[in-house]
């Protein structure tokens, strides 16, 4: 799993402050700290990898030409939002991309096979996982993730997400039901199911 | 699926991958166990943090993706606005038809006219008009009415302020109703045919021919009273009905209208509905001497009185008696001398096109000009005693050709063109058409079409007289001159509805004079059948004719996959066979 968010508090506020007075080492400071963080979590989303580093760059430069209006104690939290923000936007596009393709008829454009990060993407399991996800909505997706990929506790994930412990339950409860569901939807366990000896219900 | 925790004291779930049972958690579980890690290398974060410095102003994309949908949205929204269709359209006028908004200045309006919402539609004591609302009404504006179009889009809504209108409404839906509104009352209806009339005071009267119509106060008590179809109701006994009278072929006309037929095809149902006898309507007893017409006393006139009766006129109405009837056209692909030619010339080219049946002649097409209309009777008052309007000498033309006396109708109609007589350019172009169909004096045809020419250049007929002409020089073999007065017909009528007749009748004279390169131009050209019909088997004729003999199975393949009950199926067969 990856890495743990770095703890927050003073560090983080100090370091917001001096990311506000345009300091390019601070500015390096807050990308080591959160930068790893961000990719993952993009990639945990459901995100190919080649699509991971945009994300990230987007991130953070919406982060450091925003950085009056972050709040210090709540930087991780900052990321997390935005990250999923932007994975969940393209999400969306590609949807409607796929959606332009059939309605037209039209084979949706593919990736260059050649690619050294499409390497990533051909992981089968991953490729299964990130398609699920991607088909699911942004806000049980963000648990699902936190929870069964990132392994955060229901107080660590209420935090990051800015809700309720018991409204992140309720949401894990509707994303395992929306991910088997799609999962199925999709044919995405059958294989699954045959390595691992599980009949179909 | 684990059960969803209720509040903090539910207990908190463990992990998939810990705690699967069911078939679905198995495999979701044994997915995500199987994923890898999702650090991302050194080699990666080095590089998003590159991109991130080296472009660290770039602005967000994010205000392009609101503001492209959000203009795209916009300029949408603007072309559907501008360019959609407008609601009313003035189909047709005759006399002095007014139009413009209140307060502002009145500007004459002419067949064709676009009004748009708040205008209002104004005739004077010799002003009658077609109003038509694409795909809900038509509307018959008659003499002396003021007609608001205060709302054309969900929904209608005229303000008849003085006068009498017919509408022919079709089907609306409850949320778009057709209301007219008098100065005291409410007139709404879901898709009918009936007569408003408003009167000076508070005099309104509905005539209802289809459908249900309810009249309510405008303003006051609720009460509603509802018209049926052939009953009559009048503000001034609004307890008691009397019947209908709007005649067939104001119902006629208002179902062309409303079917969006053309100018040239209303022009006759027009005439009949406009001019006939018992179609003037007669001052109501309440307001008698007020000078606005009323639909109360409408009668029909006795079939003595001009020969029409009502309720059996369909046909006859179709026909529209008064309106002058084209000369039914003979297309020059059916000349014989072509055929006759060219089959014995070239035995092993498809056959010549065969004659083509005239097509079907709409009635003249009036032009910018408005229709030129026998003046209303006098006076509503007059025709309320019992005179008969329009019984000039182009009347009597007409009964003589409707007898069969041509000689007579034409000498009528010689009498009824001199001058400045009000019907003096339908007379002459009957006279022009008599003498060419039925007297077969192509020098007094062509005499009385050339005096047209002369002195209504601009008349509602002059594409059907230049068509005429035309078919003169055709019937006298005058190819040269033809020809001539096909290129001035296509310069002067662009939009005319016979522009593909004329071009395949071009193309054939051209083929015929061996000019088969420049008759291909013209048949590539036409579009619309029966034309296109007749032009792309002759297309397949003059490519045989210079040689080119796989183009031309190539047409003729395409002609009898266009046109497999074409008129030339048998011949295309035949051409095809031989090859």
């Amino acid at each position: 799993m990856s890495d743990p968010p770095p703890p927050e508090g003073s560090d983080d506020e100090l370091l917001l402050a001096r990311c506000r007075n345009g300091e390019r080492a601070a500015l390096r400071a807050l990308y080591d700290r959160y930068g790893r963080v961000v990719m993952a979590n993009a990639r945990r989303m459901g995100l190919p990898a080649h699509e991971v580093e945009d994300v990230a760059q987007e991130v953070f430069t919406a982060t450091y030409r925003e950085l009056d209006r972050i709040e210090p104690r709540a930087l991780s939290a900052w990321f997390f939002r935005l990250t999923s923000n932007r994975v969940n936007d393209r999400f969306r596009r590609r949807r409607v991309r796929e959606a332009l393709a059939r309605w037209f008829g039209v084979t949706a454009p593919r990736e260059s096979p050649d690619r050294p990060d499409r390497l990533a993407l051909r992981h089968d399991a991953e490729r299964r996982v990130g398609r699920i996800l991607g088909s699911m909505s942004q806000k049980k997706r963000d648990v699902f993730v936190l929870f069964e990929l990132e392994e955060l506790s229901g107080e660590e994930i209420a935090e990051q997400l800015q809700i309720p412990v018991d409204t992140v339950w309720t949401r894990l409860h509707h994303a395992r039901l929306e991910f088997a569901k799609v999962g199925r939807s999709l044919d995405m366990f059958e294989e699954t199911r045959a390595r691992a000896g599980v009949t179909s219900p | 699926m684990s059960q969803k925790p209720q509040g903090s004291a539910a207990p908190v779930p463990s992990r998939l991958v810990e705690s699967a049972q069911t078939a679905d958690e198995l495999a979701m579980a044994a997915l995500l166990a199987r994923l890898p890690s999702a650090a991302p290398d050194d080699l990666a974060v080095e590089r998003v943090w590159r991109r991130v410095t080296a472009a660290p102003a770039r602005p967000s994309r994010r205000p392009l993706l609101v503001w492209i949908p959000a203009v795209a949205v916009v300029a949408l929204v603007l072309f559907v606005w501008v360019g959609r269709p407008a609601k009313a359209e003035l189909a047709l006028s005759s006399g002095g038809v007014f139009s413009g908004k209140l307060a502002e200045e009145w500007r004459a309006s002419r067949s064709g006219e676009k009004l748009a919402e708040d205008e209002h539609l104004r005739t004077d004591a010799t002003g009658r008009a077609v109003l038509r609302m694409g795909g809900v009404a038509a509307v018959l504006v008659r003499e002396d009415t003021d007609l608001g179009l205060e709302r054309l889009h969900h929904g209608t809504l005229l303000r008849l302020s003085r006068g009498v209108v017919t509408a022919r409404v079709s089907k609306r839906s409850p949320d778009e109703p057709f209301v007219i509104e008098t100065d005291r009352y409410r007139v709404r209806v879901v898709g009918t045919l009936f007569t408003v009339e408003q009167g000076p005071g508070d005099h309104t009267a509905v005539s209802v021919r289809e459908g249900v119509v309810d009249v309510s106060l405008l303003h006051g008590p609720g009460r509603v009273d509802r018209v049926l179809a052939g009953q009559r109701w009048v503000s001034e006994s609004v307890g008691t009905r009397s019947a209908d009278a709007t005649p067939d072929a104001v119902k006629t006309l208002l179902e062309d209208a409303l079917a969006g037929r053309s100018a040239a095809d209303l022009a006759g149902p027009f005439i009949a509905a406009v001019t006939r006898p018992g179609t003037s309507v007669p001052v109501a007893p309440a307001v008698a001497g007020s000078g606005s017409p009323s639909l109360g006393a409408a009668t029909v006139a006795p079939t003595s009185a001009g020969g029409w009766h009502e309720g059996s006129q369909q046909d006859g109405e179709r026909q529209a008696p008064e309106a002058p009837v084209a000369p039914a056209r003979s297309v020059r692909a059916g000349d014989p001398r072509g055929q006759t030619v060219d089959r014995t010339a070239h035995a092993d080219e498809p056959a010549p096109p065969a004659a083509v049946e005239p097509a079907p002649s709409p009635p003249p097409a009036p032009a910018a000009s408005e229709i030129a209309l026998p003046a209303p009777s006098a006076s509503a008052t007059t025709a309320a005693l019992g005179e008969t309007p329009d019984d000039g000498p182009y009347a009597r033309g007409r009964a003589l050709e409707a007898r069969g006396d041509y000689a007579g109708a034409a000498n009528a109609f010689k009498r009824a063109s001199g001058g400045d007589a009000l019907h003096g350019d339908l007379a002459t172009y009957a006279l022009g058409r008599v003498a060419q169909r039925h007297l077969h004096d192509a020098a007094r045809a062509r005499d009385a079409f050339d005096l047209y020419r002369a002195r209504y250049p601009h008349g509602a007929l002059i594409a059907e007289v230049d068509l005429a002409i035309l078919e003169l020089e055709v019937d006298a073999h005058r190819d040269a001159a033809a020809l001539a007065d096909s290129q001035r017909f296509l310069a002067m009528h662009p939009g005319s509805e016979r522009v593909d007749e004329v071009r395949l009748l071009r193309g054939n004279l051209l083929r015929d004079g061996d000019r088969c390169r420049e008759a291909l131009d013209e048949y590539a050209t036409i579009r619309t059948p029966p034309f296109s019909d007749h032009a792309l088997y002759s297309t397949a004729y003059c490519q045989r004719k210079l040689g080119d003999r796989l183009a031309a199975a190539a047409t003729l393949r395409s002609y009898l996959t266009r046109f497999p009950n074409g008129a030339h199926r048998a011949e295309a067969q035949q051409a095809l066979a031989d090859e």
